[in-house]
């Protein structure tokens, strides 16, 4: 079995419902191979961002790609993939992503309890109100979290042709025949529209950036 | 500046790893002579890992993923997580890699929190010289004894004038 092959959906279902342990543990490894550094790239961004998770990040990381690869193995073999446009990668990826997403949420809370000096008491942040008194440490993450606020202005402000092209091509990564027949483009001129879409998004980051 | 249709068509091979080796090698030659695509392939990769987290936000709704999804406590969890983790020991042991040691992935802030680790176990062991170098010194210092006191010339007929 050739890694590359769990990329295409048919093989990867094939794969994982084989009744061969064999070929079993070899997906799961591929799934290693293929995955574990992009998502172990995501996961030092995202966890680095936050205070309570600086540090943590490898074994947080190494936790949710595990529990992520769980849940997708068990989703694969029970219902197949579903063909919702994203690639194998993107799909994968979401599982892990989901699953540290929670892992950081239990930290969040756990050093909120901490901070707090009281077990019991489980704080959130609502609203504005910041009945907590740790807005300097939220201020502090939302510092961090510059880049991907930025991006996010970007998006909304670029108009929604772009945007999309932008998601389809980026996000599900869909083909040019499938982004034309969505839009109408001819499939020829969607890499030159897509080109054009970022090149917009990166004058409007720029702007942004200059502003700040 | 802009790029040209061929060298965003390549960037998009690269991203979408549809290089072989060789072409990939030849690829980042490319990129590291040339400023605009260098940019560009920066740009790219941040685009797609901000998009990630903005969807991640939202849920991942274009995904269908639902939170029954996100549960691993279902019959042969335990089996199954074995063999993942026999998998991640295994790909490990072909990558030669040392588990205690964070894994640097390609996103430009992994680099970055990589080396902010690295600098903090510099200033650790710069730390601990510093306190090294200080007990010795003290230590000297005591051993060597009393100072010499240089005598002062006390003009005894001075004195008595």
């Amino acid at each position: 079995m050739d890694c590359k092959e769990l990329e295409q959906p048919p093989l990867l279902v094939q794969y994982f419902r084989s009744p061969d342990p064999i070929v079993v543990n070899r997906a799961l490894l591929c799934c290693h191979v293929l995955f574990y550094n992009p998502f172990k790239g995501l996961g030092f961004n995202y966890c680095s961002t936050k205070t309570y998770t600086r540090y943590k990040e490898n074994d947080l990381s190494e936790d949710a790609f595990s529990r992520g690869l769980m849940c997708f193995y068990e989703k694969i073999r029970k219902d197949g993939f579903e063909t919702r446009d994203a690639t194998v990668k993107t799909m994968f990826l979401a599982y892990c992503l989901m699953q540290l997403k929670g892992l950081v949420k239990n930290e969040e809370r756990s050093s909120n309890r901490f901070r707090a000096g009281d077990p019991d008491i489980l704080i959130e942040k609502k609203g504005n109100v910041d009945e907590t008194g740790y807005g300097v440490l939220n201020e502090e993450n939302d510092q961090m979290d510059k880049k991907e606020v930025l991006f996010r202005k970007g998006f909304e402000l670029l108009d929604e042709m772009s945007r999309n092209l932008i998601l389809w091509r980026k996000y599900l990564k869909l083909k040019n025949e499938e982004i034309a027949s969505r839009t109408g483009l001819d499939a020829g001129s969607v890499n030159n529209e897509v080109y054009k879409s970022m090149e917009k998004l990166k004058k409007i980051i720029n702007g942004l950036r200059n502003k700040d | 500046m802009e790029l040209t249709p061929q060298q965003y068509e390549r960037i998009q091979q690269y991203l979408d790893r549809l290089m072989d080796k060789e072409d990939e090698k030849l690829f980042l030659d490319e990129v590291n002579s040339n400023v605009a695509m260098k940019e560009h392939l920066e740009f790219e990769k941040q685009l797609e890992e901000s998009l990630l987290f903005m969807e991640l936000e939202k849920g991942f709704p274009d995904l269908g993923i639902t939170d029954a999804d996100m549960n691993t406590d279902f019959a042969g969890a335990d089996a199954i997580k074995k063999r993942i983790d026999e998998a991640g020991k295994n790909w490990k042991q072909q990558q030669n890699m040392n588990p205690l040691k964070p894994v640097i992935g390609t996103g430009q802030g992994v680099k970055v929190i990589a080396m902010n680790q690295d600098k903090r176990k510099f200033w650790y062991m710069a730390a601990a010289a510093c306190g090294v170098i200080a007990v010795v010194g003290i230590t000297v210092w005591l051993s060597s004894g009393p100072r010499n006191v240089d005598p002062v010339d006390v003009d005894d007929d001075s004195l008595h004038k």
